[in-house]
């Protein structure tokens, strides 16, 4: 079979497009992992605020960094290395140790493996309500009907493309996508009394 | 073989279904540059986006409150200096130069065998040789070797395709639907 | 492993009921198709194909003379026209900063892929016909064109059957492996209007300085590729020009460069995914040499161990 040569997201087109000047389309990049980065970092650093300050600097590294990104491995894995040697120097120049984390969720060699994470139940502190978030969503996952749900789950979960999800679930790329979009609408519904949707409190 | 469509015709989609396709990378380079333009002045299309990508996260298990920090990382690229780093330029003076990678070969790479500086194999007496047998590399190699095919090989890839196919293309292609009239599959 | 590379041969292409034709004849097929591919005015849509990547190009051939001149438009993603006149070819391409204009080496392109001189080939492939078949609307004539040796890639040709145009072709690797391919989805022939040929203003008509006093000395190149060119140009990521010499057999092409070794070298052997492309990189004294081309392995290594320092 083909190495695929990357995974199907739009990373190289923000990517591209911050290169060329827009960083709007960098800011959809720092939205987009965030989160994540948050979460990797945490178990690196116990202090939440220090947290947020290394992520911060990822992000700007990274965004200095851009023209010598090659496009040759994955955005966010280029992120995330940035994003430990980061919080390394951050610790060593503050004579702290690491926290204990599980060894084959962070190998800065390799991506980290957003499963392994997920399953990982001593996360840090998140507050109350972004754990009622993550309930809610996965509730309304589970209530969305089945082929529904097995199209979101294999976009979000397994990072399949449209193409992959077509000729797993043996259906043609327009009803892969129209499944990924009204799963999306379904579940955002739910959260949106939640979120109390103005622009401003963002998530 | 021929692959099926997957571009996404912006016209055709339903109200936001060309967000969620945008944001999965399911849209075509040209489509995609529209539709971000579209997105940065569509606030309800942003706020689907910061949405769908909220619940792929809580679906992953991931979910921080984000938006003190997300002001900061605003302001702070704000600051920054806007960085310009698009397809190199034609250097005035010489201008045989060519795309940064080739589109028409595929560019992954298998590592056959990495050694540090060994010097070249002495050559056998009728010019044929041996078929170079594959063999395990180590990490070590694997890392050098990686080393090796990301940035260094491209350009030499990039000059020798610029005399072998005069047509080598930029390096992202987006898939478009071709039937040939009556050829066999 | 023991490459049995003349069973594999056989059984990369079809087994005929034939044998290969005569010498003659087939040194008059491969003239017909390469004679068309220049002095025919056609214009039509190409795809070139190779794994999961495609692209489409719009090509227009006007004869002039003794030559011609062709113009291609590639059709996916950014804009971009290639100008074959005489024996350049330059890019028109338009990116983030506007127009920028790009020279080429070499003008070969689909279909024109056979050399001038054909005559060659026939010492290191042998020719089969195969059935009539149609393609992009065409009824054409299917010619396989089978190495010899382990040191080219096989060719499967579609020549339409009365001008002998190349409508599709395809570079065969191991086991009938398609490596890459070319075709037509529709052309016709006759070209409306002309290549214009005037180049933007302010091109400057720099040529590449050829190599002299290189380091290095090939000693022999496999059989049936001779030396086509060697430059000194200049690659994106280096300051100092670098040699670039280029052989080939005619239908399959091997680049060798030539560079002070860096600090750390790494030499290595590498193979694109699909085992188009093959790359050695080796150190000679204090050089680099990478060798890389589409051909085969044995093809690249060969060049790469018949070197010697002057």
């Amino acid at each position: 079979m083909e190495q695929i040569m990357s995974e199907q997201d739009i990373d190289r087109q923000l990517v591209e497009r911050a290169r060329q000047g827009d960083k709007r389309a960098f800011e959809l990049l720092v939205e987009k992992y965030q989160r994540r980065l948050l979460r990797l970092l945490s178990r690196m650093v116990r202090d939440p605020d220090e947290v947020e300050d290394i992520a911060q600097e990822t992000f700007i590294k990274a965004y200095r960094a851009l023209p010598n990104f090659r496009g040759d491995a994955a955005f966010y894995t280029w992120l995330y290395r940035i994003g430990v040697n980061t919080a390394k120097n951050y610790l060593a120049s503050r004579n702290k140790t690491m926290r204990t984390v599980s060894d084959q969720a962070i190998d800065d060699d390799d991506e980290p493996d957003e499963r392994l994470m997920a399953q990982d139940n001593n996360t840090p502190e998140t507050e109350l309500v972004s754990k009622q978030i993550v309930l809610a969503v996965n509730e309304a996952v589970d209530a969305l009907p089945e082929e529904l749900r097995s199209a979101i789950s294999l976009r979000e979960m397994e990072g399949l493309s449209y193409e992959e999800i077509a000729e797993l679930m043996g259906c043609p790329i327009g009803t892969v996508r129209s499944r990924i979009f009204r799963a999306r609408e379904a579940i955002a519904a739910k959260l949106r009394p939640m979120l109390g949707t103005s622009q401003d409190k963002r998530w | 073989m021929m692959k099926a469509q997957r571009v996404v015709k912006f016209d055709e989609a339903i109200s936001e279904e060309w967000l969620s396709a945008l944001m999965d990378g399911e849209m075509a380079d040209d489509e995609a540059g529209s539709a971000l333009g579209r997105l940065a002045k569509d606030a309800n299309a942003m706020r689907s986006w910061v949405e769908y990508g909220l619940i792929g996260d809580a679906m992953r298990g991931c979910v921080h409150d984000t938006s003190a920090l997300d002001q900061r990382i605003k302001a702070a690229l704000a600051a920054e200096p806007t960085i310009l780093a698009p397809v190199a330029r034609t250097n005035r003076h010489t201008v045989y130069w060519v795309a940064a990678a080739a589109a028409v070969v595929a560019i992954s790479w298998t590592v056959l065998s990495v050694a540090p500086n060994k010097p070249g194999i002495p050559v056998a007496s009728n010019g044929g040789l041996e078929v170079p047998q594959a063999i395990q590399p180590t990490p070590a190699q694997i890392n050098a070797a990686e080393e090796v095919a990301s940035n260094e090989v491209m350009p030499y890839l990039a000059a020798h395709q610029d005399y072998a196919f005069a047509v080598a293309g930029e390096p992202e292609l987006h898939i478009t639907p071709v039937s040939l009239a009556g050829d066999a599959r | 492993m023991k490459w049995l590379f003349c069973l594999l041969v056989f059984m990369a292409f079809p087994a005929w009921a034939d044998d290969a034709i005569s010498d003659s004849e087939a040194i008059s097929w491969l003239k017909r198709m390469s004679d068309a591919s220049r002095k025919l005015p056609y214009e039509g849509i190409f795809v070139v194909q190779t794994g999961d990547r495609m692209q489409t190009v719009q090509v227009e051939n006007h004869p002039k003379g003794l030559s011609s001149e062709s113009r291609l438009v590639v059709l996916d993603g950014q804009p971009r026209e290639v100008r074959c006149v005489k024996n350049e070819s330059v890019t028109l391409a338009w990116g983030a900063n506007g127009q920028r204009l790009e020279r080429h080496l070499g003008t070969r392109h689909f279909p024109d892929l056979l050399p001038e001189d054909v005559s060659k080939l026939v010492n290191y492939y042998s020719l089969h016909l195969g059935k009539n078949i149609r393609v992009a609307g065409q009824e054409c004539q299917l010619i396989d064109l089978v190495p010899k040796d382990q040191y080219r890639w096989g060719y499967r040709l579609c020549a339409e059957q009365y001008t002998g145009l190349p409508i599709k072709a395809v570079m065969v690797g191991d086991n009938g492996r398609p490596l890459l391919q070319y075709a037509f989805v529709k052309v016709r022939e006759g070209a409306t209007g002309h290549v214009n040929a005037d180049f933007p203003v302010g091109t400057p008509v720099a040529d590449l300085n050829p190599v002299v006093d290189s380091p290095l000395v090939v000693k022999q190149l496999p059989p049936g590729y001779s030396q086509l060119v060697a430059v000194m140009r200049k690659l994106p990521n280096r300051d100092a020009e670098v040699e670039h010499w280029i052989f080939s057999d005619g239908l399959n092409h091997i680049s060798m460069f030539v560079e002070p070794a860096p600090e750390h070298m790494v030499n290595a052997k590498g193979q694109s995914s699909r085992g188009l492309v093959n790359l050695m990189i080796s150190k000679y004294g204090n050089y680099k040499v990478t060798v890389l081309g589409d051909a085969p392995l044995p093809a690249v290594a060969f060049v790469a161990n018949n070197l010697e320092l002057r």
